[in-house]
């Protein structure tokens, strides 16, 4: 056997053996894709309540919007992390606003606390403990 | 039981029939001449007679027959029957000589009375004589009853009640139906109070009491006096007109017998008044009310607040509209124009505009004046916060600025009693409307009530938080006094307080004052006059009691805009009245929240 054959066959036999050795490790599954904006939906007890004043906390909290154009709505930023909303007209279980997020971020940085609430004569309800925000993201 | 006034006046007269049957008969007339003793007419004891002052110096005899004992009564009815003669009495014995006398200083009204017991048997004369500067010819008649007078029983009065012992029992709320008898009667009556209070004591004087006044510098007068056990408490005398009224309050500091006495001056048989007591009339917030002055037109209806301050009422009478100053100083704004009584209103550059002689008019600052557009006449008047002019005619008519009919609202059948009595704007520029009975919101044509307030709305005042000052005729009390009064609703038409207010007679017109630099403050004038039906030229120009005011008036809106900051930022953008007013305005609650915002809006119709 010439020194060539030698060198091709055991080049050939390596080559065999590698096909022949276990798999390595999966690469890691891609990142979740990152949050871009928040909605945010009234859960409550009533179907006729009036209006709601809700207090949002979390980073890089951006431009915000309501989910119904025919209520009146005023929000803003008490805080670098503090977002102060205010919806008024028929207000129901449904998604109130979408809050947009300066940075990607996740629901769990996330909370939302319902400082009051109204019946649609204006009258502030006894007992909020019923009300909750769900939030969810895209 | 209570009676009306013509129960009572049938009862008064009924007495009086009763107790002297001859009563009824055809009087005699008297026969001329019959000037002298030697021509004296002839009348007998229980009978009537009649005649005339037929000039200045005429001169009536009557003779009559009467034994030692006998009592000789004469009661001359003159002027109570609104005969022009004052009449005056001698009266004569056997001998010759003068045994009374009575020139109708006030024992009947202005007509005399004798009460004589006869010393001697024999003739008596008897000379009737009308005074000099009085009537004479067919309106000066008289009658003469030689008969007995007594005070009558009239419904709920019980004579004889001149003395605390002999006082009748007051009770609050029930009226009494009284005659101030003949010759200065004090009529005293007892008011039990339980605990401490304010009691308002209210003398009516009735529709039949019409007294001919022969000097006016003279009118009959009424007094009320109030006492407790050791002292006066109150007074007070006031000028009687027909279907007039007077009004005293007094402390009840503690519980006990309050006395009072009523009477009129000249006292009569055809004087009759309702008494009535009450603990809560004068409890409004807004008591008492202030005089600002008593110089005003008398059938004026409306005020107008200039951006400086002062106030503009109508006088039609005079075709002209006054100025008044806060603190009561008042010129002629504008003088020759045709005004009615109903409508003045400012725009906010500071044009007065007035309806009047079948002209809308706009006045400027400075009293010049052009006529806009034609009108009928108008009921009220309002400038819209466009600068638009809204009239309340037959319907509901809207001009612009220039004076162009924009839109004509034909209302009365939706209105209770046909037709519009008010209109105003509120602070967030709604335009409310009232008729007779009710305030209505009026938008794009469409009626709503509000609120509702017995009987007879003049006007209306909203505050800058949405609420209401009503003023309101009220119900007759007793015989012909009224329970004019100002009430105040929220802005949904609760009643909050009525009464807020009492006006002497009938608040006709109410407006909230301004300070001098225009901004509105908590002054909220009105104006008292009864509608002319009632002591003429002596309207009154007033206020509620200063200090009484929460929440200013005027167009002073707090934006919804500025209001939802608020929540946002509490404590950082509204005054702590501004938040205060809207939740008076709002929910009422006691504190500002997301609840005063939403009843904010609604009212400003931004939501659907």
């Amino acid at each position: 056997m010439t020194r060539f054959a030698r060198l091709t066959a055991v080049t050939a036999l390596i080559a065999a053996c590698t096909d022949s050795l276990p798999s390595p490790l999966p690469p890691p599954p891609p990142p979740p894709p990152a949050l871009t904006s928040l909605t945010l939906t009234l859960r409550g007890p009533a179907s006729d309540d009036g209006a709601l004043l809700l207090e949002f906390k979390g980073p890089r909290l951006g431009t915000v919007s309501p989910a119904d154009s025919t209520s009146a709505f005023s929000s803003e930023m008490i805080s670098d992390s503090v977002l102060r909303v205010a919806i008024i007209g028929n207000v129901s279980n449904a998604a109130l606003l979408r809050v947009a997020l300066t940075s990607p971020g996740n629901v769990s940085a996330y909370q939302a606390t319902i400082l009051e609430v109204t019946d649609r004569a204006g009258q502030l309800r006894g007992s909020l403990t019923a009300y909750s925000i769900q939030i969810t993201g895209q | 039981m209570l009676r009306t006034p013509l129960a009572a006046s049938l009862c008064l007269l009924a007495s009086l029939s009763g107790a002297a049957p001859l009563f009824s008969q055809d009087p005699i007339p008297e026969s001329e001449p019959n000037d002298s003793i030697a021509t004296a007419d002839t009348a007998v004891l229980g009978g009537r007679v009649s005649g005339h002052s037929d000039a200045a110096n005429d001169v009536d005899y009557w003779v009559l027959e009467a034994r030692a004992g006998d009592t000789i009564y004469v009661d001359v009815d003159a002027s109570e029957f609104h005969s022009t003669m004052v009449p005056g009495l001698l009266l004569t014995g056997p001998d010759g000589a003068s045994v009374w006398r009575d020139y109708g200083d006030g024992w009947d009204g202005e007509d005399p009375y004798i009460e004589y017991v006869a010393r001697k048997s024999g003739a008596y004369y008897l000379r009737i004589t009308g005074k000099t500067e009085a009537g004479h010819g067919a309106s000066a008649f008289y009658t003469i009853n030689f008969r007995r007078a007594r005070c009558p029983v009239v419904s709920s009065e019980h004579e004889p009640n001149n003395t605390r012992a002999t006082a009748r029992a007051l009770a609050l709320q029930s009226p009494v139906n009284a005659v101030s008898c003949p010759n200065g009667d004090a009529d005293l009556y007892v008011v039990d109070v339980t605990h401490p209070s304010r009691i308002n004591v209210e003398m009516f004087t009735p529709e039949q009491w019409q007294p001919v006044l022969h000097d006016p510098r003279y009118p009959p007068v009424s007094s009320l006096r109030v006492y407790s056990d050791t002292a006066l408490l109150a007074s007070k005398d006031w000028p009687m007109a027909q279907k007039d009224s007077m009004r005293l309050g007094f402390d009840a500091d503690k519980p006990g017998s309050y006395y009072v006495i009523a009477r009129t001056s000249p006292g009569g048989f055809r004087f009759t008044y309702t008494l009535r007591a009450s603990e809560t009339l004068y409890h409004g917030p807004g008591d008492p009310v202030v005089t600002i002055t008593d110089n005003v037109g008398p059938y004026s209806r409306d005020i107008a607040v200039s951006t400086t301050g002062d106030l503009y009422v109508p006088d039609g009478p005079g075709q002209r509209i006054l100025k008044v100053t806060p603190t009561g100083v008042v010129t002629e704004f504008v003088t020759g124009i045709g005004v009615v009584q109903d409508a003045l209103a400012f725009d906010a550059a500071g044009n007065l505009y007035a309806v009047g002689g079948g002209s809308l008019y706009r006045i400027t600052p400075d009293g010049h004046y052009t006529v806009l557009a034609h009108v009928l006449t108008a009921w009220g008047l309002a400038i819209g916060p466009d600068g638009s002019i809204w009239v309340a005619e037959s319907g509901l008519l809207r001009y612009s600025p220039t004076g162009r009919l924009l839109t004509s609202s034909g209302l009365s059948s939706g209105t209770a009693l046909g037709g519009i009595r008010a209109v105003a704007f509120s602070p967030t520029g709604q335009l409310y409307v009232a008729d007779d009975a009710t305030i209505y919101r009026f938008t794009d044509g469409r009626l709503e009530a509000v609120l509702h307030d017995e009987p007879w709305i003049h006007r209306f005042a909203i505050d800058s938080a949405g609420r209401f000052y009503v003023s309101s005729e009220g119900f007759p009390i007793g015989a012909y006094g009224r329970e004019g009064r100002i009430d105040l609703f929220a802005a949904d038409g609760t009643v909050l307080q009525s009464p807020f207010a009492r006006t002497p007679v009938m608040p006709t017109a109410l407006a909230f004052g301004r300070n001098s630099d225009g901004t509105p403050n908590r002054r909220l004038f009105f104006i008292d006059g009864h509608l002319g039906e009632v002591r003429p030229g002596l309207a009154t120009l007033g206020e509620v009691k200063p200090g009484s005011i929460d929440i200013p008036g005027g167009r002073d809106p707090i934006a919804s805009e500025r209001a939802m900051r608020e929540l946002l930022h509490p404590g950082s953008v509204l005054t702590p009245e501004e938040r205060a007013a809207l939740d008076a305005s709002g929910n009422r609650n006691g504190r500002y929240d997301i609840g005063d915002v939403r009843l904010l809006l609604t009212r400003a119709g931004a939501l659907p």
